[in-house]
Order: C-alpha cells, then sequence, then structure tokens
C-alpha cells in the first residue's frame, strides 16, 4: 500500500505543488497527467525518495525501482554489472536471467556506451524490474524514443509489469500510453500544481 | 614528436653552451655524465634522490586524500563551500616560499615542518580541482542511485569515483609536478639531505655541473612515474571511454 | 545424491498462479526432461532457480544449500543455458568465456584450465578462438553450454536449447548433455519435443503449474509411446502445442 499525501512542496520561493493525496494498492497502476512544467516529475521524485524536502508524508515500500527519461547507467561498468552492482542480492545467473528476459544477454560484457540506444533503453528496464520492486517509477520513460521504439518498450514494460506486479506510477504527456498500461489516471494543473481530476481508464483487463 | 621536441631542446642546450664557451657557466651535455656516474658510484646520488623520492610520496598521499575530501564537500555541500571558499582563496595566493618559512619558525627545522609545509602548499590545489569534479557529478546517476538504495561504499565507488577519476588524474599530475618542485625548496632552505640540498651545496661550490646532474636525474626519475605508474592508471580509468 | 529438490513451490503474478505445489527432485547424474507446453510455468520455474525470482511458497534446495537462506552458495552451484544468446557475436569465443569467468572469480591460469575444460567437455577446444558469429546455431549452443559449465556447477538447467536448431544439431547437444549428466551433473532440462528423451531419462510432466507426473521416460510412455501420452495428459481443454 503506498499513501501520498504532500501538502506543500516548494523550490525557494516557488510552490509547486499543493495538497496532493491519493492511495495505490500493489498491483495498481496509476497515471499522472498535466502539461510539461506543471510539476509531475518533482512528484515522482518525492514519491521514490529521492527528494526528502517537502511537507507531509510518503509511506512507500522499500523496494522501489525507477525508470527514467534518459537510461540513466554506469558507462563505466560492463553492462551486466550495471544490474550486479545496482542489486548486489542478485547472482551472475539472475543477472543474466533478466537481461535474457528483456533481450540483451550477448551484451551482457560490453560497456553501455558500446549498445545501441533501445538496447540501453532495455538495461534501465532490466535494472528496474531485476530487483523485484514493490513500486515502480515511471517517468516518461518512452518521451525520446521514435514512435516503433517507443511501442517495443511499451510493450517490454507491460509484460514486464502483469510479470513482477508491482505497483506503478507513471508520468507522461500520452493520454493513449496512460490509458493503455493505468487504470486510474490523476491530472495535475494550476499554480502551484494540484489534482484536479481523477478518472478510471479502460486500460488493459485487470 | 615528443622525442624531436625533446631532441630540439637539447641541441638548444648543445648551442648555448657552445656560445658561451664556459664549462663553469652552462657545460656541455656529454661533459655531465663524468660526474653522474661518479655521484652515482659515491652512493650520493641514490640516498638524496631517495630522500626527496620519500618527502614527495609523504607529502603526496596526504595533500591528495586531505585535498581530495575537502574538494567534494565543498562541491558538494553548499554550506561547506561558503565557509572553506575565502580560506581556499587565501592559500592559493600564499606563496610557497611564505608557508615553507612559517612552517620552519612554528614547529622548527625538522622533518614534520617539511612534510607539513609541502601538504599545506598542495592541498588548496587539489581542493579546488575536486570542487569542479564535485560539482561536475552526474544528478540522474544520483537519482538512481538513491532510487534503488545503493549502499555508501558501492555508490562512492562505483558512481562517485568514475566521474571523479578524470579530476583526481588530474590532480595527481599537477600535484606530483608541483609537489617536487615545493620539496626542492624545502629542503634547499632547511634539510640536510634530499636533492634540494645538494643543489644547494653544489650551487654555493658553484658547481654547475653537478647541480645539472641532480636536477636532471630527478626529472629522468619523474619521467618514468608519469610513464610506468600515472599514465598506465588512468588508461585504466579510461578504459571504458574507449571500448 | 541429491542435486536439485524443489518442494510445495508456489508462485503467483498478481492473481494468476503460475506455479501450483510444485514438487520434485533431481539426483546427481540424472537427466530430467521438464516437459510441458508453453506456458506451463516454466520459464517462472528457471526465474525461481536462477533466484531473478524469489521463492513465495515452498523450498528449493541446491547440492544442499536452501536457495532462500544461502544464495551463494547455491547459484555457485548452479550453471543456466538461457534460451537466448548470452555470447557477444563479435567477440572471440575465448574472449566471452574469459569474461564469464571473471565474472566468477576466475582469473588469469585458473580461468584459461576452467575454459579449456569447459571446451573440451563439449568437444569444441579447436574453436577456440573464432568469432561467436562464424558460428553455426548448434555451435553457439555448445558454446553456451560451456559458458554454464566454467564455474563447475553441479546442477545444469537448460530452457528449451534446441530452439531454431536443426535436426542433426539438436541430436548432438542432445547427446552432449547425456553424457554431462552421466559424468555427474545433475541436468534439468525444459523442453516441449518428446524426441530429446530417451526411455531411461525422468521425465517431470508440467501443465498450467502443476507436476502432473514424475518418473522415468519408460514408465511414463507406458505402452503408447512418450509423446501420445504426454498428449493425452496436457490436451483436456488446450490446444495440442507444437
Amino acid at each position: 500500500m503506498i499513501k501520498v499525501d504532500v501538502r506543500r512542496k516548494a523550490f525557494g520561493e516557488e510552490e509547486v505543488l499543493r495538497d496532493i493525496r491519493f492511495e495505490m494498492e500493489v498491483g495498481e497502476t496509476v497515471a499522472i497527467l498535466g502539461p510539461s512544467g506543471i510539476g509531475k516529475s518533482t512528484l515522482l521524485r518525492l514519491v521514490a525518495g529521492i527528494d526528502t524536502a517537502f511537507d507531509g508524508e510518503i509511506t512507500r515500500p522499500e523496494n522501489i525501482a525507477m525508470v527514467f527519461q534518459e537510461p540513466v547507467l554506469l558507462p563505466w561498468r560492463s553492462v551486466i554489472e550495471n544490474l550486479t552492482l545496482v542489486h548486489p542480492q542478485l547472482g551472475i545467473q539472475a543477472a543474466l536471467s533478466a537481461l535474457e528476459r528483456t533481450g540483451i544477454a550477448d551484451r551482457a560484457g560490453l560497456f553501455p556506451g558500446q549498445l545501441s540506444l533501445g538496447q540501453q533503453r532495455r538495461l534501465a528496464l532490466a535494472r528496474a524490474f531485476a530487483g523485484r520492486p514493490e513500486l515502480l517509477v515511471l517517468d516518461e520513460p518512452y518521451v525520446s524514443l521514435d514512435p516503433a521504439m517507443a511501442e517495443d518498450m511499451l510493450a517490454l514494460t507491460e509484460a514486464l509489469i502483469a510479470e513482477t506486479a508491482p505497483a506503478v506510477i507513471l508520468v507522461t504527456h500520452s493520454e493513449a500510453d496512460a490509458r493503455r498500461l493505468a487504470r486510474r489516471c490523476l491530472r495535475l494543473a494550476g499554480k502551484p500544481a494540484t489534482i484536479i481530476e481523477e478518472f478510471a481508464a479502460p486500460g488493459r483487463a485487470s | 614528436m615528443r622525442a624531436l621536441s625533446l631532441g630540439l631542446l637539447l641541441l638548444l642546450w648543445i648551442a648555448a653552451a657552445g656560445l658561451t664557451d664556459d664549462a663553469s657557466v652552462l657545460p656541455q651535455p656529454w661533459a655531465l655524465w663524468a660526474p653522474f656516474v661518479q655521484a652515482v658510484g659515491s652512493g650520493a646520488l641514490p640516498y638524496h634522490l631517495g630522500m626527496t623520492l620519500w618527502r614527495v610520496v609523504c607529502a603526496f598521499v596526504p595533500a591528495m586524500v586531505i585535498g581530495v575530501a575537502i574538494g567534494f564537500l565543498m562541491g558538494r555541500v553548499a554550506a561547506v563551500d561558503r565557509w572553506l571558499d575565502p580560506w581556499l582563496v587565501v592559500f592559493l595566493n600564499l606563496p610557497a616560499l611564505v608557508l615553507i618559512v612559517l612552517c620552519y619558525i612554528w614547529i622548527g627545522l625538522n622533518e614534520t615542518a617539511a612534510i607539513t609545509a609541502v601538504v599545506l602548499n598542495k592541498i588548496p590545489n587539489v581542493a579546488t580541482l575536486l570542487r569542479e569534479g564535485a560539482r561536475a557529478l552526474d544528478p540522474d546517476l544520483d537519482s538512481m542511485a538513491a532510487v534503488y538504495r545503493m549502499r555508501p561504499l558501492a555508490r562512492l565507488r562505483h558512481v562517485i569515483m568514475p566521474q571523479l577519476a578524470p579530476f583526481i588524474a588530474a590532480a595527481a599530475r599537477s600535484g606530483i609536478a608541483v609537489i617536487w618542485k615545493i620539496v626542492l625548496v624545502v629542503e634547499f632552505l632547511g634539510r640536510s639531505s634530499g636533492i634540494g640540498f645538494q643543489i644547494h651545496f653544489y650551487f654555493q661550490l658553484f658547481n654547475v655541473a653537478m647541480v645539472l646532474v641532480y636536477a636532471l636525474s630527478f626529472i629522468g626519475v619523474m619521467l618514468l612515474v608519469e610513464a610506468f605508474f600515472l599514465q598506465p592508471a588512468e588508461r585504466r580509468v579510461r578504459r571504458w571511454r574507449t571500448a | 545424491m541429491i542435486g536439485l529438490e524443489i518442494s510445495h513451490v508456489s508462485y503467483s503474478y498478481g492473481k494468476s498462479r503460475a506455479l501450483d505445489d510444485v514438487s520434485f527432485s533431481v539426483r546427481t547424474g540424472r537427466f530430467c526432461a521438464l516437459l510441458g507446453p508453453n506456458g506451463a510455468g516454466k520459464s517462472t520455474l528457471f526465474a525461481l532457480l536462477t533466484r531473478l525470482l524469489a521463492t513465495g511458497a515452498g523450498t528449493i534446495g541446491v547440492a544442499g544449500f536452501d536457495i532462500a537462506r544461502e544464495p551463494r552458495a547455491a547459484l555457485a552451484r548452479i550453471g543456466v543455458v538461457f534460451q537466448q544468446p548470452t555470447l557477444d557475436l563479435d567477440m572471440s569465443v575465448r574472449r566471452n568465456l574469459r569474461y564469464f569467468a571473471g565474472l566468477h572469480g576466475l582469473s588469469g591460469r585458473q580461468a584459461a584450465v576452467a575454459i579449456e575444460a569447459a571446451l573440451t567437455q563439449l568437444g569444441m577446444a579447436e574453436r577456440a578462438d573464432e568469432q561467436v558469429r562464424a558460428l553455426n546455431g548448434g555451435h553457439r549452443r555448445r558454446m553456451e553450454i560451456a559458458r554454464a559449465l566454467i564455474h563447475k556447477p553441479q546442477i545444469l538447467l537448460l530452457d528449451e536449447p534446441t530452439v531454431g536448431l536443426d535436426a542433426a544439431s539438436r541430436q548432438a547437444i542432445t547427446d552432449h548433455v547425456h553424457l554431462l549428466a552421466e559424468s555427474g551433473l545433475a541436468v534439468l532440462w525444459a523442453t516441449h519435443l518428446v524426441d530429446e528423451i530417451r526411455p531411461e531419462d525422468q521425465v517431470v510432466v508440467l501443465h498450467r503449474g502443476r507436476v502432473l507426473s514424475d518418473g522415468s521416460a519408460a514408465e511414463l510412455a507406458g505402452g503408447q509411446g512418450l509423446a501420445k501420452a504426454f498428449l493425452s495428459m496436457t490436451a483436456e481443454g488446450r490446444e495440442v502445442p507444437a
């Protein structure tokens, strides 16, 4: 169970978020919608526990994973080490399994810089799911991809979510993606931003 | 290319020595061989070279460790930066000679004072470089390490250090170069061993050949350190870029 | 000696149950075929065995080590051959294997010896310096098996290792792995192809997350042949797998 209660988040004088409250069950996917610059990514950073300077309270599980807009890999460590260093409890075999699941097991010994863009994304996904997260945070993970690759990644993400069944919180500007992945959508608007609308997405059958 | 440029320097030397035509002011390069062999044979050169190298190492290690730590903190924590920045400016602009003299006066004419003087001279440079490095750390990788709850030690070793490595390498290179020069001054002023002391000694005898022998031997050693220690280390940490 | 012991293992993805009270064991020196149609739960079981997924209910013992309580010791005794390639096509076989040896903490001479031994076991020593790309499918699979053997595991897991191979290569790989079992490994070979199984092999039939039968291939086949027995066991309510 994830409980988000952000009363106020400000950067200096500038108030960004106010009175944002929602709850999520494990296995549920919630999409956050809203125009760019509204504070969606800020909200995600609070939920993920990266930014702890705010008024309010967030209850979240210990085991969290996040997929960023960029792959955010350790370029100086090999592909498989990008998994085993981030998840030290993961053995080589499990790391290989995770790479196999995302289709890049044959790249295990290379450095991330030697991978294609799509393979780097796959590594980022493998890293997110290999730790069996209870909460998965997706920050516009497909935003800089061309449509074909975005579709590939979306399908892979969908499959991995189905296998691992974490709670998922997703920021996207594509309402189509939101409807496809999420069961519930929250729309942010205003300055400071708050939830102005909550609606159920038809999405996948639950 | 490198060899050619060094050869040119040598030619310049020979020409200059030919023009002055006075071996007591500037001897020809080949005239240094005999005194070099004599200095090595007597054991004096190896002894003094060893002493200087020992002081360089003793000063280099703490200067790097303390400088890296201070610079890193200054780059990461704004409050620390605000407090230490004025100090840094003062120490950066303090002539090495002043620190050396003050250390000898306050601590005494001993090894501790010598090493302390060198360390204090070097720390500000290292700290300044590392502050830049710490400021250039990728915030995305920070977030990633935070989300996945990477342990502090793993974070340091696999996320932070690889990003700081180029800055540490730069600090180490300029560090070695600066430190040995300062060590020579320290020895020149107040020790009874080391290359600096020997240069002082032969300077008083106006023996230019011996001064050059000692200086060049030390430069030779430092080139070897660079080629067999610093460069391979740098290649190792840069491997991922070229792969 | 028991190599692999799976007892009362269950696993669910959200509400759907992928494994339901699965129990069986593989003794060292045995070749055990894990037979089941696609979606039977084989992949989930392999994910549990490599600890990509944590065991929900039940225990998995590897050479006497509980995989949940002593994961390092357990995983050090497992070698896995994945369905997809794990070797880099653009590197030589030896470089690939050396990399994996390094991951297992072997270096220098130790690694060279381990690589040589693994390649020899599969009859591939003379191809060590070829690029993986230059090898045909069957040889690539053998290399994958050699990779999985580098740290001298006691249990070898293979996830449908003959997918996409021609009949001759399949035969060769199947023979090699049977030899590995005879040399003292416990082998778990996931497949949906009955012709890879010999009468004396152990067969575990997995269907919809449950173990339907566990015994020797000869017993399972009865009089009617293994393929028929398998089909009749898994056919009800589901189309026959290819």
